[in-house]
C-alpha cells in the first residue's frame, strides 16, 4: 500500500472538497499545487488500478485458513489452496497434511507423498512431519498390516492422534506405535484381529503423554501367568479410557483397579467376559474419581441388580449412561449419599429388554422433586423402559420435566433441559 | 482514562488528517496503547497511520464506530470458540461487500492497527469466498499471480493428488 500512496493521494484529492465532518485541512505540499481537474471529482472512492496485486502475508493466509472447518470437504479446498501461490502452499499444506481424510480411493497415493521408499533412510517426505492425525477408520482393504506398519513408523515422531484401521493392523505395527510418543488419542477399537492385552501394554509404556484410549473390541485372553499378578502400568496422563473385548474378571480387580487418578471417563461395553461382583470391586476403587462413566450392553455376564449401587459407588458423576438391564427398579437412584450432583442420565436398554423391573419416571421424580439430584438437567430414556407407554407414564415424564426445568431456572446450567426418548 | 467524546487526530499514509472519537480510534490496539503511552500530549498531536491510506482508514474507521461498545476481546479469547465458525453477523457481511482489493486492504490494516476483530470478520469473509473453489478461481478472485515454476506446480499437484476431490 505505502508504494501506492501517491496514485491514492491523486485520486482521493478531488474528496477533500467536498464538505466533511470527519476531515481536517490536508497540510502536504500537494495542498498548496491547486484544485484538482472538476473531471475527476468524481465520488467513486475506489476506482483504481484493477489489475493491482495485494500480498497477504502468510500468516494471514494462514489465518484464513484457519476458519475453514475441519472435516472432510475442505480437503480438496485445502489442496486448490496449496496451488495458488508460494504463499499460499506454504499455508495450506499444514492445513492439508494435518489431519488427511483417506479413503479407499486416496489411501495409496497419500502412502506415496508422504513415504515414497521402503527405507526411511533413502528419502524422507517433508510433508511426513506435518500429519498430526493418522486416521485409517475409513479403509477396509486398502492397507496392509505391513504398509500400516510403514505408515506409522515413518509418521511416528509427529502424530498426535492415529485411529487403527480395522483389518490391517496386527503385532508388527505395536513397535512402530510403541514410539509414536507425542499421541494423546489412540483408538484401537475398530481392529478385528485378536490383540494381546500384554503386547498392547508393552506398547503403551512408553506413550507418556496418552490421554484417550480405546481398546481394541476383540483383544484376547493372555495365558496367564506369574506376571500377570503386577498390575499393567497405564499411561500416567490417562484421562479416558473405553474398555471393550477381552477384559476379563482378572484384569478389571488386577489392572483397571489400578488407573492413574487422572482417569475421569470410562466407558465399557462389549465385555463378554466380565460379572458383576469384580466390577464394583473395581468401581470401589476408582468409582470416586469418576465423572463420566458409561456402562452399556452388551454385557452378557451381567444381571439385572448388578449396577444398583453405581451412584454410590461414584459419588462426583456428571453424566451417567447405562443399560437398564443392569439395573432394578428405581433401585439406582435411592442408593446414594444425597445430594448427588448428576447433570446427565442416559438410560439405554439391550434389544431383549422386558421393562418388568424397569426404573420408572415416577422413580427418578420423586428424587428429584426432593432435591437429592439438584443439577439433574437432562435425561435420555430408551423407548425400550415403557415411559411413554400409558398416559400415567407419561404425566409423570411432564412431572420430571417441570421440576427439572424449575431447579435450572433457579441454577442454569448451560445444559438442554428435558426427557427424550430414544428409539 | 478521559472524556470519551474526546477527539483525536490520524493521518492517513497519504497525508490525510481525519477526526476520530478517542474510544473509537482505541478499537485498534495499536492507537490505544500508543495513546496511553504518550499520555495526554497525544491529545494535541495528530497521530500518523503510516501504513494505512484514507479510504481504507476511513471504511476502518466506519467499522470502528459500529463496534465501539462491544466487549473488549481478551488475549486468551484467541483460540477455540471463535474460529469454529464462519459465520458473520449481518451488519458486518454488508460491510465487507467491497471489491476484493479493499477487502484484503482492510484485513492488512486491521492486522497492523491490531484490531482483533475486525481481521477475523475480514478473513472469515475471504474463506468463506475460497470454499470450493479451484487454484484458477481462486487467483481470479483474489487477484493473485501464480508465482510457481510449471515444474512446481506439476510437483505439488502430483504431491497432493491425494486431496484433490474426485
Amino acid at each position: 500500500m505505502a508504494l501506492d500512496a501517491q496514485s491514492n493521494w491523486n485520486v482521493e484529492m478531488p474528496q477533500r472538497l467536498k464538505p466533511s465532518i470527519s476531515q481536517d485541512t490536508v497540510n502536504s505540499p500537494s495542498d498548496v499545487s491547486g484544485p484538482p481537474s472538476p473531471k475527476s471529482s468524481s465520488p467513486i472512492p475506489h476506482h483504481r488500478d484493477a489489475s493491482r496485486e495485494i500480498l497477504l502475508p502468510t500468516e494471514i493466509i494462514t489465518q484464513i485458513l484457519s476458519y475453514l472447518p475441519r472435516r472432510a470437504p475442505s480437503q480438496s479446498t485445502f489442496y486448490s489452496c496449496s496451488l495458488v501461490s508460494r504463499a499460499w502452499y506454504s499455508a495450506a499444506v499444514t492445513f492439508l497434511y494435518e489431519r488427511p481424510y483417506l479413503t479407499g480411493g486416496n489411501f495409496n497415493s497419500f502412502v506415496q507423498t508422504v513415504c515414497p521408499s521402503k527405507n526411511a533412510h533413502i528419502r524422507k517426505s517433508p510433508l511426513s512431519i506435518l500429519v498430526k492425525r493418522l486416521d485409517m477408520s475409513a479403509l477396509v482393504h486398502n492397507s496392509s498390516r505391513s504398509l500400516t506398519a510403514r505408515l506409522l513408523g515413518r509418521l511416528k515422531g509427529n502424530i498426535e492422534e492415529f485411529v487403527a484401521p480395522q483389518s490391517s493392523f496386527g503385532i508388527n505395527s505395536f513397535a512402530a506405535l510403541s514410539k509414536c510418543t507425542k499421541l494423546h488419542f489412540l483408538d484401537l477399537s475398530l481392529i478385528s484381529a485378536s490383540i494381546s492385552n500384554r503386547l498392547l501394554f508393552q506398547a503403551l509404556k512408553s506413550l507418556e503423554d496418552l490421554e484417550i484410549l480405546f481398546f481394541p473390541r476383540s483383544s484376547s485372553r493372555d495365558e496367564r501367568d506369574l506376571e500377570d499378578s503386577i498390575p499393567y502400568i497405564w499411561p500416567p496422563k490417562l484421562k479416558a479410557l473405553h474398555l471393550a473385548g477381552g477384559v476379563d474378571d482378572y484384569f478389571l480387580t488386577t489392572h483397571l483397579a489400578n488407573l492413574p487418578s487422572c482417569v475421569e471417563k470410562l466407558s465399557i461395553q462389549h465385555c463378554s467376559q466380565v460379572h458383576g461382583s469384580p466390577l464394583r470391586v473395581a468401581l470401589g476403587r476408582i468409582g470416586p474419581q469418576l465423572q463420566h462413566l458409561t456402562i452399556r450392553h452388551p454385557m452378557p455376564r451381567l444381571a439385572p441388580g448388578d449396577l444398583d449401587y453405581l451412584l454410590s459407588q461414584c459419588p462426583k458423576l456428571i453424566a451417567l449412561r447405562v443399560s437398564a438391564d443392569y439395573i432394578t427398579l428405581g433401585n439406582l437412584f435411592i442408593n446414594c449419599d444425597f445430594p448427588h450432583h448428576l447433570r446427565i442420565l442416559d438410560l439405554d436398554a439391550s434389544s431383549s429388554y422386558t421393562p418388568d423391573l424397569a426404573p420408572t419416571a415416577a422413580h427418578l421424580y420423586f428424587q428429584v422433586e426432593e432435591g437429592r439430584f439438584p443439577d439433574l438437567r437432562s435425561v435420555r430414556v430408551s423407548s425400550r423402559l415403557g415411559w411413554y407407554e400409558d398416559s400415567a407414564s407419561k404425566i409423570d415424564v411432564s412431572d420430571l420435566q417441570e421440576v427439572m426445568e424449575d431447579h435450572d431456572s433457579e441454577v442454569p446450567l448451560g445444559i438442554p433441559t428435558g426427557v427424550w426418548k430414544v428409539d | 482514562m478521559s472524556d470519551s467524546k474526546t477527539m483525536i487526530t490520524l493521518i492517513s499514509n497519504d497525508n490525510v488528517h481525519i477526526q476520530v472519537e478517542r474510544t473509537v480510534a482505541e478499537r485498534s490496539m495499536l492507537i490505544k496503547n500508543m495513546l496511553e503511552d504518550l499520555g495526554d500530549c497525544a491529545m494535541s498531536s495528530a497521530i500518523p497511520i503510516p501504513n494505512v491510506n484514507e479510504p481504507v482508514l476511513k471504511k476502518v474507521i466506519e467499522w470502528c464506530e459500529h463496534h465501539k461498545n462491544d466487549p473488549q476481546t481478551t488475549a486468551d479469547d484467541d483460540s477455540d470458540s471463535r474460529k469454529k465458525t464462519t459465520d458473520i453477523e449481518e451488519w458486518d457481511q454488508k460491510f465487507m461487500q467491497v471489491d476484493q482489493e479493499l477487502l484484503f486492504e482492510i484485513i492488512l490494516a486491521s492486522n497492523y492497527l491490531d484490531i482483533k476483530p475486525l481481521l477475523d470478520v475480514g478473513c472469515k469473509t475471504v474463506a468463506n469466498m475460497i470454499k470450493g473453489k479451484s487454484p484458477e478461481e481462486i487467483r481470479k478472485t483474489f487477484n493473485i499471480t501464480n508465482d510457481f515454476t510449471p515444474e512446481e506446480e506439476e510437483q505439488i499437484r502430483r504431491e497432493n493428488e491425494w486431496a484433490e476431490d474426485r
